[in-house]
């Protein structure tokens, strides 16, 4: 089959490897400012880790699309589309780690009953809450997650691509992280001691449960399962049409589809065809994503 | 709880008042604190309410920034409040609850006694101490049993989780483990933390 690329899907490839680019320096400048406002209290130390976990999706995004694009060698002869795979279940797994991160550090908090000290800080000779400084922070913390989530998200789709998508994911639990901690500083302000604590703990529930889906979801493309909705544990529609249209074509065959990165390997066991099918034929789904079936194999069958 | 923090809100409008005025007779002396009376105006200041910018140009979002800022301005002297409710406490009570790190000696040193009367100034409480060794005291803050206790500390005090030492470790340049004359306060009681951060430099001989 055919591996070239249509010029929309190279368009989107380029998109997609300028906004990781972006992501990277924007939450670098997020990890400065978040230090500079919180100084070097132990709260501050794990948001640290999480800042530095959030990056890993970006990175190996950046480091699958390096490899993606390489021709099979010998020691590699089927490519490397399976980088992305991999890529997927590191970032999966980075995801989780901040949820695990935040939800171990906001129950220890709430266990211990850890009453958050705020002190002020002296700026230009005023003296001010240290909570109002943590704000300005976790107020600009949201913005650059929240612009590069939403411009990810739509990209990711038509490029059938995990590893962005739970990057959207993980800028989608940083602004919410930033968004709770905004509420949860503003609680202690107010003599609650537990809101920011609280506040964590539900935000890391849901980063969690996200981490959770693009687990499952990067563990069955690796395991050869049938390819999946983007971030979802449900089948395909592109997949189920073509399953359909190669058992209409091919009668009396069993049709076996798998994932390898975003796209997709058709294996047809059984009697060897007198004539096999364009690829127009095979692709009953979009036409503008008919770039994502690589591969349709003949197996004979067993007698 | 919404109520305690109004009246809490409406008490630190009234103290400000008070510290303006009060400030103006100077009384450094550690001995006439006890004597010393609050006779200082009362007044609750109203919010004042804020010009509403009319016209077609200063449309809703400008009203609305405008409100948001004028509300953190607002409320950067009104937070943060303390969760046990120390300051609120102190000014109720009248009573300063102070630990002194000594063996055997109450008297605090010259320092601690600007601080203690900087304090005592600011809230009309009397100090009553007691004086004990860190290990005793510290727990009995920690638990609020205390509202201040001051020492010297170590920058690199394992204390420093458990208790909020002030001024902040670390904040000049020394030996780490030198201990320095510093007071302690309970973790997490951020508008008395913020009072005393404010005099808490005295007792390294700081001019006030």
């Amino acid at each position: 089959m055919n591996r070239d690329l249509p010029e929309h899907v190279r368009r989107d490839l380029a998109k997609a490897r300028r906004l990781e680019w972006w992501t990277i320096g924007w939450m670098s400048s997020v990890l400065i400012v978040m230090w500079l406002a919180m100084g070097s209290s132990q709260a501050m130390k794990t948001a640290l880790v999480e800042d530095v976990v959030s990056l890993i999706p970006a990175v190996v995004f950046l480091v699958a699309l390096h490899f993606e694009g390489r021709k099979p060698t010998r020691a590699f002869p089927f490519g490397f589309d399976r980088v992305q795979s991999l890529s997927s279940l590191i970032a999966a797994v980075a995801l989780c780690g901040v949820g695990t991160i935040l939800i171990l550090d906001s129950a220890a908090s709430l266990v211990s009953q850890e009453h958050p000290t705020m002190p002020p800080v002296r700026i230009m000779g005023h003296q001010i809450w240290q909570g109002w400084v943590m704000i300005l922070g976790l107020l600009y913390s949201i913005i650059p997650p929240v612009l590069l989530g939403w411009m990810k998200q739509p990209i990711a789709r038509r490029l059938q691509d995990e590893v962005l998508d739970t990057d959207a994911m993980m800028q989608k639990a940083d602004w919410m992280t930033g968004l709770a901690g905004v509420f949860g500083v503003l609680g202690v302000g107010f003599g609650f001691w537990w809101t920011d604590a609280a506040a964590g703990a539900i935000i890391s529930i849901s980063i969690l449960k996200d981490g959770i889906t693009s687990l499952r979801v990067a563990t069955a493309e690796l395991v050869d399962g049938v390819p999946r909705r983007l971030g979802q544990i449900e089948l395909a529609e592109d997949a189920r049409k073509l399953r359909e249209a190669l058992t209409d074509l091919y009668p009396g065959s069993t049709v076996r589809l798998r994932a390898t990165g975003r796209y997709i390997r058709a294996e047809v066991c059984g009697p060897m065809p007198d004539h096999v099918a364009n690829r127009a034929e095979m692709w009953r789904g979009s036409p503008e994503r008919a770039w994502r079936l690589a591969q349709v194999s003949f197996v004979p069958e067993r007698n | 709880m919404i109520k305690r923090h109004i009246g809490c809100a409406k008490a630190r409008a009234r103290t400000r008042t008070e510290s303006a005025l009060g400030s103006q007779p100077a009384c450094h002396n550690y001995g006439m604190l006890s004597e010393r009376s609050l006779e200082v105006a009362r007044t609750d200041i109203e919010p004042a309410a804020w010009p509403a910018r009319g016209g077609v140009i200063a449309g809703v979002w400008k009203r609305a920034t405008v409100s948001v800022a004028a509300l953190m301005l607002a409320s950067c002297g009104v937070l943060p409040w303390d969760p046990e409710g120390t300051t609120e406490r102190v000014r109720q009570t009248k009573v300063l609850r102070v630990g002194i790190v000594s063996s055997g000696d109450v008297a605090p040193e010259a320092a601690q006694r600007r601080l203690l009367s900087l304090i005592t100034r600011e809230t009309g409480a009397r100090p009553r101490i007691a004086a004990g060794s860190t290990e005793l005291l510290l727990p009995l803050l920690e638990k609020g049993t205390l509202d201040i206790v001051l020492g010297r500390f170590a920058a690199d005090t394992p204390w420093r989780e458990r208790v909020t030492i002030l001024p902040a470790p670390g904040e000049e340049n020394g030996e780490k483990s030198e201990p320095k004359a510093a007071a302690a306060v309970r973790n997490g009681e951020n508008a008395w933390v913020a009072q005393i951060y404010k005099h808490a430099p005295v007792l390294r001989g700081d001019k006030h």
